[in-house]
């Protein structure tokens, strides 16, 4: 904002040699109020100019603040451990876990409280108190916007459905008829089976279903890079389960940390394990847990460990298989419900024809279908683009169906 | 993945035991066995009756170059299931055992003794190194006395003695539906057909004579004979008869 201010004009007299006395006062008087009219022009641009400078020296004093700010050491996580009585406390820093016996300034001392969570500077006086920690990526794995999957949508899972409501959800909804009978609820419950069968849809309509808050994840985001950090997530996670409490869990594809214990000594294989250790602790360890139900899912029931399916951790074991064709007819209903299908598609008939065919290949059979009508441009699905879709997708998962089965050199 | 890093230590020599005294490679030829098509050994008082599943990958594969039945001495038929030519192998290691014999003592060798040379043989290939086992197992069916006798081989050289018996892929169910109708006084007629409905227990496709090869070791003649594929099917069309009328009994129920 450089600018040169504009001065007034400077004003000049030149007296006429010839003039009376009087002409030459008036003309003097004249130039007298000029002056003075100038000097108050002057005289503000001056006062602007003193008080724009003050601004600009407190930018600059501003800035070097800053600057000194930012050239200091960073502050260090530490911990409270202890707090006498004297105004002092024994903290804890993170990473080294050297403990201090620091002062506290007065205030500070009345609001800290042992466990809380402390900057502290290179002298390791505290500076500043900080929230409660929970990972970020604890928080992060709440889900707060129902998925839109309902208990409708899922078709020939019914048994499953019931075992899976009445293991998750009356524990919450109705607690007293649990206390009546005098029976724990069963803590988790295991989904599996093959893929494409519905077992994270399961979930899904448990979450929308449910007031309780739905905490998911996948088992594969529990293996991390460092060692601790895997087994901190499991801690956090149940620890803002219970936060949340009532809360479900629920954990997909649970094998990428489930897996059996084996003797393999590779760090990478011994940290997952660890991870699990966590998981099996947390699910029926010494910690009295609060009201969370566990749901998890794989397709790999085999490879499980057995610890985690013992009765306390997994109490209830699901299997969800391919559909039968009752089923299968359900799903077809339920995938072609938003389709225009002519009225002649006979769905029982086609789910006959489909042996085999898992949920999602029946979801992957019916979008197929709509694929052929377009294909065709119509705006209505017949039998015929069901059939077409089948064998499409008949032929794409058995491409090896020319070759033999086995070498021919074993008969 | 652990468990495949573990056990991978342990299956590059047949030689050595895994740490729970496993031979892999021997476990691995028993894979190739049940990878074979089935064979079922039936024995009757009558005789022994072998029964294989001859189906073939192409019509234009000649079925009677499907070796699964194999003749070994007058008196003495196998039936195999795995890899054809460690079979023939073993086939022609008994044969010569069985002439052995007859050289060496004039008289036609026992069944168990021949099985038991067999095994040993088959059980070399699983403590030398620098060898790999037999991926075949064998139904050894004669006649030893006047007695039908039948036996199983496996690549481990184990040996076993059966009244019925099923090798090859499906073993299991088959397996079950011989315990379940297996029966000690059985005709020759019985037991082909009881071995035949055994095999068509575990198939989707139906039988016919070309897909099915039939071995026979008569007791009182003390021969080994394999039937024509018009012979065989003529015992197909019998169990299909049987169980057309056993479906119309149903209907009238």
């Amino acid at each position: 904002m450089s600018r040169s201010p504009s001065l007034p004009d400077r004003p000049t007299l030149d007296v006429d040699p010839e003039s009376t006395p009087a002409e030459r006062l008036n003309a003097l008087q004249d130039h007298y109020v000029d002056i003075v009219a100038v000097n108050g022009e002057l005289q503000a641009q001056l006062d602007d100019v003193e008080a724009r400078r003050e601004e600009l020296r407190e930018e600059v004093n501003r800035l070097q603040r800053e600057n000194e700010t930012l050239k200091t050491a960073s502050l260090y996580l530490a911990t409270v451990e202890d707090l006498p009585e004297d105004g002092s406390a024994v903290i804890k820093q993170h990473g080294n876990n050297q403990e201090v016996l620091t002062e506290l300034s007065p205030r500070l001392a009345d609001t800290l409280e042992v466990g809380d969570r402390v900057a502290i500077n290179d002298s390791f006086s505290v500076q500043r108190v900080l929230d409660d920690e929970t990972d970020a990526r604890a928080q992060a794995m709440e889900v707060d916007e129902s998925p839109s999957v309902t208990y409708a949508d899922i078709g020939g899972l019914d048994d499953q459905l019931r075992e899976v409501r009445e293991a998750v959800e009356d524990p919450l909804v109705n607690p007293e008829k649990f206390d009546a009978v005098g029976v724990e609820p069963p803590s988790g419950v295991l989904l599996h089976g093959p893929p494409g069968t519905g077992k994270t849809m399961l979930a899904k309509a448990v979450a929308n279903q449910t007031d309780a808050s739905f905490i998911k994840m996948a088992g594969s985001e529990l293996v991390r890079k460092f060692i601790g950090e895997g087994s901190r997530l499991v801690r956090d996670l149940f620890e803002l389960a219970e936060q949340k409490d009532p809360a479900i869990i629920f954990i997909d594809e649970i094998d990428a940390v489930a897996a059996k214990r084996t003797d393999s000594k590779t760090s990478g294989d011994a940290e997952v394990q660890r991870t699990m250790m966590q998981l099996l602790s947390e699910m029926d360890g010494f910690d009295e847990r609060g009201d969370i139900r566990i749901i998890a899912a794989t397709n790999r029931f085999d490879m499980l460990d057995s610890a985690i399916l013992r009765p306390g951790r997994f109490d209830r074991l699901i299997e969800v298989p391919n559909p039968n064709p009752d089923a299968r007819e359900r799903i077809l209903e339920i995938h072609a419900g938003e389709m225009n299908v002519a009225d002649s598609v006979d769905f029982s008939d086609l789910a006959a024809d489909t042996a085999e065919f898992s949920g999602a290949q029946l979801a992957s059979l019916a979008t197929e279908a709509g694929m052929f009508a377009i294909r065709d441009d119509r705006d209505e699905v017949h039998r015929q683009d069901f059939d077409d879709a089948y064998e499409k997708l008949v032929a794409e998962g058995d491409t090896e169906s020319s070759g033999p089965r086995y070498p021919s050199y074993i008969q | 993945m652990q468990g495949q890093n573990q056990q991978q230590a342990y299956d590059r020599g047949i030689t050595i035991f895994s740490p729970d005294g496993r031979l892999y490679q021997v476990e691995y030829a028993r894979e190739a066995v049940k990878r074979g098509t089935a064979s079922i050994g039936v024995r009757t008082p009558e005789g022994v009756v072998l029964v294989v599943d001859k189906q073939t990958r192409s019509p234009l594969l000649e079925g009677s170059s499907v070796e699964k039945l194999h003749k070994i001495d007058d008196h003495v038929g196998a039936a195999s299931a795995g890899h054809v030519a460690d079979a023939r192998q073993l086939v022609d290691f008994a044969r010569q055992q069985s002439q052995v014999e007859r050289v060496r003592y004039d008289e036609p060798i026992g069944v168990r003794t021949l099985t038991k040379s067999v095994t040993d043989h088959i059980q070399q290939y699983t403590q030398v190194g620098g060898a790999r086992p037999f991926g075949v197992a064998l139904l050894i069916a004669g006649v030893e006395g006047g007695e039908p006798r039948l036996f199983e081989t496996d690549p481990s050289g184990t040996s076993n003695e059966w009244k019925a018996v099923a090798i090859g892929s499906n073993r299991g169910d088959i397996q079950e539906f011989l315990e379940d109708e297996y029966d000690a006084g059985l005709s020759v007629d019985d037991g082909i057909d009881l071995a035949l409905r055994a095999l068509n227990e575990g198939r989707e496709d139906a039988l016919s004579g070309d897909g099915v090869g039939v071995g026979i070791v008569d007791a009182d003649t003390g021969t080994y004979r394999e039937l024509a594929a018009d012979e065989s099917q003529s015992y197909i069309d019998d169990i299909e008869d049987a169980a057309d009328d056993s479906d119309d009994d149903d209907d009238e129920e």
